[in-house]
C-alpha cells in the first residue's frame, strides 16, 4: 500500500508515543500547591486528604461541632476516588469559604461527574474549624 | 424477569406480525393476495394469546398442587384468574386449533404461508424463553441441594409447548422458513451459556483470590452462574451443534456467525481484558485511591471472566467461519478482516483519544486533594486501550493490506471495503460535528462566566481528545481511501467481458456494481423467487464475466454456485 498513508500512520504512531512519554514525565513532577500552614485553603486540603482516606479520628479533630461522632462520620458515604480543584475562597474576620470542584472519576474512558462544593470554616483561636455541614458530611450530627 | 420477557414478547409479536403483513400487502403484485393474509393475521395472533393464556392458567393451577407448603390462605385472585384462563382459555384455545388444522387440511398453501411460520417461530421462541428462565429455577437451587417443584412443573408445560411447536416447524415448514427459529435460538444458547460461563469464572476467581484476603462476612452465594451456564448450554447444543451449524451459510447465517460469533465475541474480550489490565496498571503503577488490595480487584474477576469467555467464543466462531469459507478470498472472509479491524480500531481510538485527555490533564494546574484519579491513571487507562486495541487492529489490518498489494483490483472494488471506509468517515464526520459543538458551548459559556481558565479546559478535555482520535482516524484512511481511487481507473481499463449481462439469484447492488466496473458494460439483476438464493460470492463473478468472449451472458446464482449461460439480447 500507500507510502503517504504509511507516512501519516507512522506520524501519529510517534506522536502517540511522544506525547505519553511527555505526560509520563509531567504527571511523575507535578505536586500539589502547597498552602501556608494555617489558612484556610490548606486547613481545607488537609481536610479533604483525610476524608478520601478515610481517617475518620483526624477529621473528626478537625470539625467545629462535637455532635457529630465517629459513627456519623462512618455513615457518610465518600468517594472512593475523586479530584478537587480550589475554585475560590473568602476569609472573613471569624468565618471563611472555601470553593471547590469535585470531580469523582476514575473510569476506564477518563469520564467523571463533577460538582461544586462549599467548606465553611470558623476560626477557634489561632486555627481554623471546618463546619460540620461541609461537603462529604453535610449535616453530620444533625440528624 | 418472567413478567418482563413475557410482557414484551406479547407486545412486539403483534406489532412484528402487523410488520410482515403490512410489507406482503405492499409488495409488487400485491393484487394476488387476498383478504386470506388479513385472516392468518388475526388467526395466528387469537391462537398465540390463547396459547399463552392457557399456558400461564395451567402453570398456575399446577404450580398449586406442589407447591409445598401448600398455599393455605388463598390467594383468590391468581386462583380466578387461573381457573378462567385454564377452564375458560382451553375450549376457545382448542377451537382455533382444530380451526387451523382443518384450514391446513383442505390447503396445503397454508402450511407455506408465511404467517404460519411467523407464528411457530414467535410461539416456540416464546416458549423456549420461559422454559429457560424454569429450569434455571430448577437448576440454580439444586446445585446448593434444594429442589424447587413449582419451577419444575413450569418447565414441564413450557417446554412441552417449546417440543410440539419446534416439532411442527421442522415437519410443516419449509426449510428456508425455519432458519430464523433457529438463527434466534442459537442466539439466546450463546449468550446465556457465555454470560452463565463468565458469571462461574467471576464467582471462582472472586472464591478463590479476592475472598481468600478478605472473606465475605455474609455470604448467599447459590447457584445461579451454573444454572445460567447448564441452561445456555443445553439450549445451545440443540439448536447451533445439532441444528443449525451444518446449514447453508446464507445470509442470516453469516449475521449470526460474523457480527455476533466473531464480532460481539472480540468486543467482550477486548472490554474485559481492557479492564482487568488497567485495574493490574493502576494498582502498580497509578494511584489506586481508597482501599485495601481485595476492595480494589472486586471486579476484575468478572472482567477476567468475560475477557476469557469472550476470547474463546471468538476463536470458536473463527474455526466454524474457516471451516465454512472457500479456499479464495471473498467478500465474506473480507467482511471478517474489516469487522476485526473496525471492532479493535475503536479500542485504539478510545485510546488516542484518552490520552489527549491525559495530556490536557497534565498542562492545567495539579489539584489539590486528589485520590485515584490522577494523570497518571489517564495515562494507564490510555496505554491499556492503545496495548489491546493497537496491536490487534495492526494484525487485521496488516492482512487487509497484504491481500491488496496481492490482488489490488478485487480488494479495492469490494463493496465491504468501501463500505468500511465510508463508515468510518460517517462516524467520523459525526463525531467532529457533536464534538465541536460540545466543546464550543463550553468554551462560550466559560467566556461569558469571566473567562476560559483551568476548568473550562477540564471540561473541555474529552471532546477535544474524541475530535483529535477522529481526526487521526479520518486522516490516515482518507489517504487509504484516495489511493484506492486512484488505482480504480488503472484496474478497470484493464478488464474486459461482455457488453450486457444479466445476473439472475439473490438481491445484491455490491455484485452489479462490482462487473459493472469489470465490464464497463450493462449489468441487470434479476432476483430468483423459486428458493432463496444464496448470496453472491463477488470475485467469482467478477472473474467468470470477465473472461467471457459473448456479447452478452446470463450468470445464475443457485446453491451449486453460479452458471454462465451465453444469451442474445431481442
Amino acid at each position: 500500500m500507500t507510502r503517504t498513508a504509511d507516512r501519516v500512520l507512522v506520524g501519529i504512531v510517534v506522536a502517540v508515543v511522544l506525547l505519553g512519554g511527555v505526560i509520563a514525565w509531567v504527571a511523575s513532577r507535578r505536586t500539589p500547591e502547597v498552602f501556608a500552614p494555617g489558612t484556610p485553603e490548606a486547613v481545607v486540603q488537609e481536610f479533604l486528604g483525610a476524608a478520601l482516606d478515610r481517617d475518620d479520628e483526624k477529621v473528626l479533630a478537625m470539625l467545629s461541632d462535637e455532635s457529630c461522632t465517629l459513627e456519623d462520620l462512618a455513615r457518610a458515604w465518600v468517594p472512593e476516588s475523586a479530584r478537587i480543584v480550589l475554585v475560590d475562597s473568602t476569609v472573613r474576620e471569624s468565618s471563611a469559604t472555601v470553593r471547590i470542584e469535585v470531580t469523582e472519576a476514575g473510569d476506564l474512558l477518563g469520564g467523571g461527574w463533577s460538582h461544586e462544593e462549599v467548606v465553611g470554616l470558623t476560626r477557634d483561636g489561632a486555627t481554623w474549624l471546618v463546619r460540620p455541614s461541609s461537603w462529604p458530611y453535610y449535616d453530620c450530627g444533625g440528624w | 424477569m418472567i413478567g418482563v420477557v413475557l410482557g414484551i414478547l406479547v407486545t412486539a409479536a403483534p406489532v412484528v406480525l402487523l410488520v410482515l403483513l403490512v410489507r406482503r400487502l405492499t409488495r409488487p403484485h400485491a393484487g394476488a393476495v387476498d383478504g386470506r393474509s388479513v385472516r392468518r393475521f388475526f388467526q395466528y395472533a387469537l391462537l398465540y394469546g390463547l396459547l399463552l393464556v392457557v399456558a400461564i392458567g395451567v402453570t398456575g393451577l399446577l404450580v398449586r398442587l406442589v407447591e409445598s407448603p401448600p398455599t393455605v390462605f388463598g390467594d383468590d385472585t391468581d386462583l380466578a384468574r387461573s381457573l378462567t384462563f385454564t377452564v375458560v382459555g382451553m375450549p376457545m384455545l382448542a377451537g382455533v386449533v382444530l380451526w387451523t388444522r382443518v384450514l391446513h387440511r383442505r390447503d396445503p398453501a397454508e402450511r407455506d404461508a408465511p404467517g404460519w411460520a411467523v407464528y411457530l417461530t414467535v410461539a416456540g421462541l416464546t416458549a423456549l424463553v420461559m422454559a429457560m428462565a424454569d429450569l434455571h429455577g430448577v437448576v440454580s437451587p439444586a446445585v446448593t441441594g434444594r429442589w424447587a417443584p413449582d419451577a419444575g412443573v413450569a418447565f414441564l408445560v413450557w417446554g412441552g409447548i417449546w417440543a410440539v411447536h419446534a416439532a411442527l416447524l421442522g415437519r410443516t415448514v419449509p426449510a428456508g422458513l425455519a432458519r430464523g427459529h433457529l438463527a434466534v435460538g442459537s442466539l439466546i444458547g450463546l449468550v446465556t451459556l457465555l454470560v452463565g460461563l463468565a458469571s462461574v469464572l467471576a464467582d471462582a476467581g472472586r472464591v478463590l483470590v479476592v475472598e481468600r484476603a478478605a472473606p465475605a462476612f455474609v455470604s448467599a452465594a447459590d447457584g445461579g452462574p451454573v444454572a445460567l451456564a447448564v441452561v445456555g448450554a443445553l439450549v445451545w447444543v440443540w439448536y447451533w451443534l445439532l441444528h443449525y451449524r451444518a446449514g447453508p451459510p446464507d445470509l442470516l447465517w453469516l449475521t449470526y456467525v460474523l457480527p455476533v460469533g466473531v464480532g460481539a465475541s472480540l468486543v467482550t474480550a477486548v472490554v474485559g481484558s481492557s479492564l482487568a489490565l488497567y485495574a493490574v496498571l493502576v494498582w502498580v503503577l497509578g494511584d489506586p485511591g481508597y482501599g485495601a488490595w481485595p476492595r480494589h480487584f472486586a471486579g476484575t474477576p468478572a472482567a477476567v471472566g468475560a475477557a476469557v469467555v469472550g476470547l474463546a467464543s471468538w476463536w470458536y466462531h473463527r474455526q466454524v467461519l474457516r471451516a465454512s469459507a472457500p479456499a479464495t478470498r471473498n467478500d465474506v472472509v473480507r467482511l471478517h478482516d474489516y469487522l476485526m479491524a473496525g471492532i479493535s480500531l475503536v479500542a485504539a481510538a478510545a485510546g488516542l483519544a484518552v490520552l489527549v485527555v491525559a495530556a490536557i490533564e497534565a498542562l492545567l494546574p495539579a489539584a489539590v486533594v486528589q485520590r485515584g484519579a490522577s494523570v497518571a491513571n489517564s495515562l494507564l487507562a490510555a496505554t491499556t486501550l492503545l496495548v489491546v486495541g493497537g496491536p490487534l487492529w495492526w494484525m487485521f489490518w496488516r492482512r487487509i493490506r497484504r491481500e491488496t498489494a496481492r490482488a489490488v483490483a478485487s480488494e479495492i472494488a469490494s463493496p465491504v471495503r468501501r463500505t468500511y471506509l465510508l463508515v468510518l468517515f460517517g462516524v467520523g464526520a459525526v463525531a467532529a460535528v457533536v464534538t465541536v459543538l460540545v466543546a464550543s458551548y463550553m468554551a462560550i459559556r466559560g467566556a461569558l462566566e469571566g473567562g476560559v481558565d483551568a476548568r473550562t479546559w477540564y471540561e473541555m478535555r474529552v471532546p477535544l481528545g474524541i475530535l483529535v482520535a477522529t481526526a487521526a482516524v479520518s486522516g490516515y484512511h482518507w489517504r487509504v481511501y484516495r489511493e484506492d481511487r486512484a488505482a480504480a481507473p488503472r484496474v478497470g481499463a484493464e478488464r474486459h467481458g461482455p457488453r450486457y449481462v444479466l445476473l439472475i439469484g439473490a438481491p445484491d447492488d455490491g455484485v452489479v456494481a462490482a462487473v459493472r466496473k469489470a465490464t464497463r458494460g450493462d449489468v441487470r439483476l434479476w432476483v430468483r423467487t423459486d428458493d432463496p438464493a444464496p448470496p453472491w460470492v463477488t470475485d467469482e463473478v467478477v472473474a467468470a464475466v470477465s473472461i467471457d468472449t459473448h456479447p452478452a451472458l446470463a450468470v445464475i446464482g443457485g446453491a451449486d454456485g453460479i452458471q454462465s449461460i451465453p444469451i442474445q439480447r431481442p
